[in-house]
């Protein structure tokens, strides 16, 4: 954080999000540098010790910066109050897991989560296999995979579309780019079987 | 089997291929695992992200809280300065000028003269001074001019014929009075001078405060009376 330097509009810090490459970067760190202080508020407010409240921070930030990378950002507030919000919304749900001891580590998307397309008497099974399965092993085998498909993963991991990677990677369509990302899993499953 | 899986987390399958899937997951292990592990492998990919933006970061939080110490460092300094300078502005005793000093010596001390009567002339400088406190101070001056007249050492005359003119706002009579009662030799207190440069300053005359000054710096210099005033008066120039 510069002693001195250009306030950014919000059209100004969308438009640079959106640029792609390093000079994405320089506004992304805009962005995360803009509303610190609201760490400081949460240690103050919600009684977040200070490693919750920075993690929820930078949580913040991302998911606004894969929002407005998405479109879902519609500018009907200021990027501020639209960042204060998901913040204090971020803050609440830690408050609720630390009280109902959920989870003592901050998690971005928790399993439960994921397991509600899944019905309530079907979920103890997946539940059970993820607590029997060691994951400790996943960072390295995706790490194993090629770099196209880490980089596929990843955005599929953020929300993006076939559609969407199909254009990124220039695939001929969404069903090209579905079944590529689908072979990646493929891979890391018998990465598992192998072990 | 991840075609499957993947089109029932995107909500693509019908309700039979759904109902399948949910059954499949309690009599097939291996296709579970799979959805477990399809499950396991977006959750960390966020959260390694996460951890790696984050990573990233921190530093420009840590440079972020030099420059809000900084910041506040600045402002603090700059807070202390403005208070100072309004401490001082409010504070501080207002400058008074030679002009103002003079006038409100004049306001405070001449009336008090017109009280007291210490002259062999006594009958007549009190009819006088009588006379200028009913505001005829033309025919208060007559007595005083004559009791002068007839005794050129009578400083009281002067004195208060000087005050007279002041009180009437004949300034230049005023200075005559005075000017002559200041170069009266063998008094033991003469106030001729000090009172003069009083009067010149009241007339706030650019020749006139030059003379003024002169007339202060004799009285310090040869210790008469208003000496302290004059003293103070030329510190203010």
């Amino acid at each position: 954080m510069p002693f001195f330097r250009k306030t950014l509009t919000d059209s100004e810090l969308i438009d640079g999000i959106l640029t792609g490459g390093q000079q994405q970067r320089y506004y992304e760190n805009y962005l995360y540098d803009q509303y610190l202080y609201l760490i400081r508020d949460a240690v103050r407010k919600h009684q977040l010790d200070d490693e919750d409240a920075s993690i929820v921070y930078s949580d913040t930030i991302l998911t606004s910066i894969e929002n407005i990378q998405r479109g879902r950002f519609e500018g009907r507030s200021t990027i501020k109050t639209y960042i204060h919000q998901i913040f204090s919304n971020k803050c609440v749900d830690v408050i609720r897991k630390k009280t109902t001891k959920h989870s003592l580590d901050y998690q971005r998307v928790s399993l439960q989560d994921l397991l509600m397309p899944i019905p309530d008497n079907k979920r103890s099974i997946l539940v059970d296999i993820i607590k029997q399965q060691d994951y400790s092993q996943l960072n390295n085998f995706i790490k194993r995979l090629g770099e196209r498909c880490q980089e596929i993963l990843k955005q599929w991991s953020e929300g993006f579309t076939d559609e969407e990677i199909a254009k990124e990677y220039q695939y001929t369509s969404a069903g090209v780019a579905q079944t590529t990302r689908l072979r990646c899993l493929e891979k890391l499953r018998e990465f598992y079987k192998a072990k | 089997m991840w075609e499957t899986i993947d089109n029932y987390f995107q909500g693509k399958l019908g309700i039979t291929e759904k109902e399948a899937f949910k059954a499949r997951l309690e009599l097939d292990k291996n296709f579970a695992e799979e959805v477990a592990l399809y499950l396991q492998t977006k959750t960390h990919l966020q959260e390694e992200k996460l951890r790696q933006r984050h990573a990233e970061w921190l530093p420009n939080r840590q440079r972020g809280k030099k420059v809000v110490i900084y910041q506040r460092v600045v402002v603090g300094i700059a807070a202390s300065l403005v208070l100072i300078m309004f401490g001082w502005l409010f504070l501080k005793k207002p400058e008074l000028t030679p002009e103002q000093m003079a006038t409100e010596y004049i306001e405070q001390n001449f009336d008090k003269q017109m009280g007291v009567s210490m002259s062999d002339n006594a009958d007549s400088l009190a009819i006088g001074k009588q006379l200028a406190i009913e505001g005829k101070v033309n025919e208060a001056l007559k007595i005083f001019d004559e009791l002068i007249k007839n005794d050129s050492t009578n400083f009281q005359a002067k004195k208060i014929a000087g005050i007279v003119s002041v009180k009437a706002k004949y300034y230049d009579k005023a200075i005559k009075y005075f000017d002559v009662l200041g170069k009266q030799q063998g008094l033991q207190s003469n106030a001729g001078y000090f009172y003069e440069a009083l009067v010149l300053l009241k007339t706030n005359l650019p020749n006139n405060k030059i003379v003024a000054k002169n007339l202060l710096e004799t009285v310090v210099k040869q210790n008469l009376e208003g000496k302290p005033e004059a003293e103070r008066i030329l510190e203010y120039w």
